[in-house]
């Protein structure tokens, strides 16, 4: 888009100014929202890309876009250079899926684009549990798995086994994408944000404790990540940078090492 | 445990100083107990044994989940520790961050192959009965390898069921 054409307008019927500012950049507004701490949905146009950001008390805590949810779909929007800023109605989520401070999205954000790594920030969307990792070679022009119906419903599902979330930490220069299909995602304070099933949330956050303290007591401090392969699976743990915990279960067929060497493993 | 044990398991971990950035290495039995060490003195026994409990826990979580772990890595800010399972007991081995796993991988696999068989002996239950604390070689006092002395034995001694109890748990089929 030639010209910066970005409105922020408030909610219809709920008074205050609307404006129309030309300029602004999305992180900008961004965080005017969470300034204000405002508690609504925000869709965000670049061409024809749409995405959803959820704001509430001073903090991003959904993001949806065609292709994502959660922190990933967030990066992806916080990625656009132009397009358009207004708030909508849409689903509001079940429960937050994004932990990262909004400052620490932006962060993300700059980071990525500095680096240049990749000219848009969309990250595979696994399949519903139990996704196979794939890795595309460079390029490959998408390494996109989109399933509509799945991330639709995901929003507004009810309670019962949660979908992947794309895991955006495993590109490298040549464009190659990994996909970690997380099969819980637990918050530093133990709640369960997702999970496929209670059991591997449980096994998850004792296994994260379980590390830290080996690691104590060891002497080896800032317990990172962990992969544990048996014959025909591995699991993979790392820490969020809030301390939280994510975990992924792959096939042992299936090629990690761009995931492993992002991780440390 | 006799000498003979202690040369072979302690022989088995020094080989993996041949490996730069490994910084020590230990055998834990399945009940959680140090088998050997090759590890600097600044981490007690007590220390170690308390590590053997978390690390065989920690593999019983993944069990739980229906993965039976034949290795597990856990990465930390500037260490790893790489634990591989043996048919009785883990092997596990501190590392740098900057360790040549294909090569650790493989010196683990050949220390593993020459440790199982001790491990899966004192694994055993009639191991845990006929070892004693005087078949333990004392520790040396510095550097080399050391071999804690066994757990002690149980109270009653007059079941030899009792007796056999801590280390004829199994789990699918393995002691543990």
């Amino acid at each position: 888009m030639a010209s910066e054409d970005l409105a922020l307008a408030d909610e219809p019927g709920t008074g205050g100014f609307s404006a129309r500012l030309q300029g602004a950049s999305l992180w900008d507004l961004v965080q005017m929202e969470c300034l204000a701490r405002t508690h609504r949905a925000v869709r965000v146009t670049n061409g024809a890309q749409t995405g959803v950001l959820f704001f509430d008390a001073g903090r991003v805590i959904h993001a949806e876009t065609a292709l994502a949810f959660g922190e990933t779909a967030a990066m992806e929007i916080l990625s656009w250079q132009s397009g358009s800023f207004d708030p909508c109605q849409s689903a509001w989520p079940r429960s937050p899926t994004i932990t990262t401070a909004t400052e620490g999205l932006l962060l993300k954000a700059a980071q990525g684009r500095d680096e240049g790594r990749r000219s848009s920030n969309l990250v595979a969307f696994p399949g519903r549990g139990g996704a196979l990792a794939t890795v595309n070679g460079p390029g490959s022009e998408s390494p996109l798995l989109v399933d509509d119906k799945d991330w639709e419903s995901e929003v507004t599902r009810p309670a019962g086994p949660s979908i992947g979330l794309g895991f955006d930490a495993n590109r490298r220069d040549s464009g190659a994408v990994i996909d970690l299909p997380i099969a819980a995602r637990v918050a530093p304070n133990g709640t369960i944000i997702e999970a496929v099933d209670d059991d591997l949330a449980d096994a998850v956050a004792y296994a994260g404790r379980l590390a830290g303290l080996i690691g104590e007591l060891l002497g080896l401090e800032g317990f990172r990540a962990l992969e544990c392969a048996s014959k025909d699976e591995r699991v993979v743990i790392y820490t969020e940078e809030d301390g939280g915990l994510v975990a992924g279960r792959v096939p042992a067929a299936a090629d990690v090492s761009i995931l492993r060497e992002r991780l440390g493993l | 445990m006799t000498g003979q044990a202690t040369s072979t398991l302690g022989a088995g971990l020094g080989s993996l100083f041949d490996l730069p950035g490994v910084y020590g290495s230990f055998l834990v039995t399945p009940a959680g107990n140090v088998a050997a060490r090759a590890i600097p003195e600044i981490l007690d026994d007590a220390t170690l044994s308390e590590v053997g409990g978390r690390i065989i826990r920690l593999g019983d979580t993944f069990e739980t989940i229906g993965v039976s772990p034949d290795l597990c890595v856990v990465r930390y800010a500037e260490h790893r520790l790489y634990v591989k399972t043996l048919p009785a007991g883990v092997l596990c081995i501190v590392t740098g961050s900057e360790i040549s796993l294909p090569a650790l991988r493989m010196a683990a696999n050949l220390v593993a192959r020459k440790v199982a068989p001790e491990m899966s002996r004192l694994a055993s239950p009639a191991s845990s009965q006929t070892a004693v604390p005087s078949a333990v070689v004392p520790r040396a006092s510095s550097g080399g390898f050391a071999v804690p002395p066994p757990p002690p034995p149980p109270p009653s001694s007059s079941s030899t069921a009792t007796a056999a109890a801590p280390t004829a748990r199994m789990y699918r089929g393995r002691p543990i």
